[in-house]
């Protein structure tokens, strides 16, 4: 069973949530759901296994800060635990977690108000979010991509809720503005909108970062 | 198609996300415009320059995370439910007696209620006298039904209460009874007098029934011409 874990996992790996996995890879996830669905606490373990890094990392992009994301997840695992039952082992179970993740990071979102949305780099430092700095020799290079992953958390942090959702479904995460508007519970031409709005930010954003810098 | 217009398409362009004959225009025109296909180029920079937003998640993170997820979901799992609780709150020596005493008062308030106001044969204060109005409504004639003065009915829906009293009345009169008798019988059971204008309006012919309700406010009075109700008991 370990093996089957690791065989999903590293298949997921890389790849957005929802996309297919190959048939091998998805019966066994199917067997393994269905497990979890009647109450197989160890199976449930496994598909935390499984989706843990890419939900974490959705969360991230969504909420913009570690301490956040990881609050999210683990409210989006135990909501899935809660629902699975109603889940249906015909549907996208990919699909099905986005969904989970976006309400949950609404949630969220709509939680925090008014508080610091986006950490800035000197937080995340200190937070830990990033790798271990202990590596002299990828010191300088991590201390660059901390930056840019700083940078890239306020340039996110200028959007609105709606159009940093749609933005990360769409361009980070790759899914069609079709899978997007159902996931958000929208339409694709809303969606267009709030795709397009928030890569006009983002290029400004960038534009005067490249300004400042020379 | 004008440069602007590309320029407001261009977000959607970077991305691939207008459909085909659109996508045609714009980049037939970025092909020809240097000033459109350097904007292009910024997007798709930016674009590239987003897709860094990738945290490093290490181990130690990710077991933390699932280690928090287990032990919530065995909390939920140890936790008993809403009727275990109260099953278990009931066991408790101290709140038995209280439970108990409340269910006492429940029943006892159930009984009260349905011996004195909800049983159907509970007893109505109902008076029978014979007599005129203190101000007829209008003289009936002789073969007038008695159904078209009949009394008013209550909206309480107490009317079937008050049938068996005026059944009885029927009764007593084709058992032989007069007029008279039923007045004393009445007389009996009702400590008032009669009205004077009792036997003014017997005379007319016509007969006067009060009942009087529980509630000493309400008095239903019932004319019914003498002629037909000596007809109807002596055929």
């Amino acid at each position: 069973m370990p093996g089957e874990v690791a065989e999903i996992a590293l298949m997921t790996e890389g790849l957005r949530l929802s996309e297919p996995t190959g048939h091998a890879a998805d019966s066994t996830l199917a067997a393994i759901v269905q497990r979890a669905k009647q109450g197989d606490t160890a199976a449930f373990e496994e598909i935390i296994d499984c989706y843990q890094r890419k939900v974490m990392t959705t969360a991230w992009r969504l909420l913009g800060n570690q301490e956040d994301a990881r609050d999210a997840s683990q409210e989006v695992f135990l909501r899935a635990y809660r629902y699975l039952a109603g889940f249906k082992l015909e549907q996208d179970f990919g699909g099905w977690l986005y969904r989970i993740i976006v309400n949950v990071c609404r949630d969220h979102a709509r939680k925090r108000g008014s508080r610091e949305q986006f950490a800035s780099f000197e937080g995340e430092r200190e937070a830990g979010t990033f790798e271990s700095l202990a590596s002299s020799e990828d010191v300088e290079a991590n201390a660059i991509r901390s930056q840019q992953r700083a940078l890239i958390a306020e340039a996110l942090g200028t959007l609105s809720t709606k159009e940093r959702m749609a933005l990360v479904l769409r361009d980070l995460e790759g899914l069609s503005t079709e899978e997007v508007a159902r996931t958000l519970g929208s339409t694709q031409t809303t969606v267009r909108s709030q795709i397009s709005s928030a890569r006009t930010k983002i290029k400004q954003y960038r534009d005067r970062v490249m300004k400042r810098r020379g | 198609m004008n440069c602007k217009r590309v320029e407001a398409l261009m977000p959607l362009y970077a991305g691939g996300d207008i459909d085909g004959q659109t996508i045609g225009e714009v980049r037939t025109h970025v092909n020809t415009c240097g000033q459109c296909a350097a904007l292009a180029a910024e997007y798709e920079a930016s674009r590239n320059w987003l897709s860094g937003a990738t945290p490093d998640l290490d181990e130690a993170l990710l077991f933390d995370l699932k280690r928090g997820v287990m032990r919530e979901l065995q909390t939920a799992s140890s936790r008993p439910g809403l009727f275990e609780q109260m099953k278990e709150a009931f066991a408790r020596t101290a709140v038995r007696p209280a439970v108990a005493a409340a269910l006492l008062l429940v029943v006892f308030g159930a009984l009260t209620f349905w011996f004195y106001l909800a049983k159907p044969g509970s007893p109505l204060p109902i008076r029978l006298t014979e007599g005129a109005p203190e101000q007829a409504p209008r003289a009936p004639s002789g073969n007038e039904s008695p159904r078209a003065i009949e009394p008013p009915r209550s909206s309480t829906g107490d009317r079937h209460r008050r049938r068996p009293a005026l059944a009885k009345s029927h009764r007593e009169k084709r058992n032989g009874a007069g007029g008279g008798q039923v007045s004393t019988q009445v007389a009996n059971a009702m400590p008032e007098p009669q009205p004077p204008s009792a036997v003014a309006f017997e005379s007319a012919g016509v007969l006067r029934i009060d009942i009087q309700t529980s509630d000493p406010n309400i008095r239903i009075i019932w004319f019914a011409p003498r002629q037909i109700d000596s007809q109807q008991t002596n055929p």
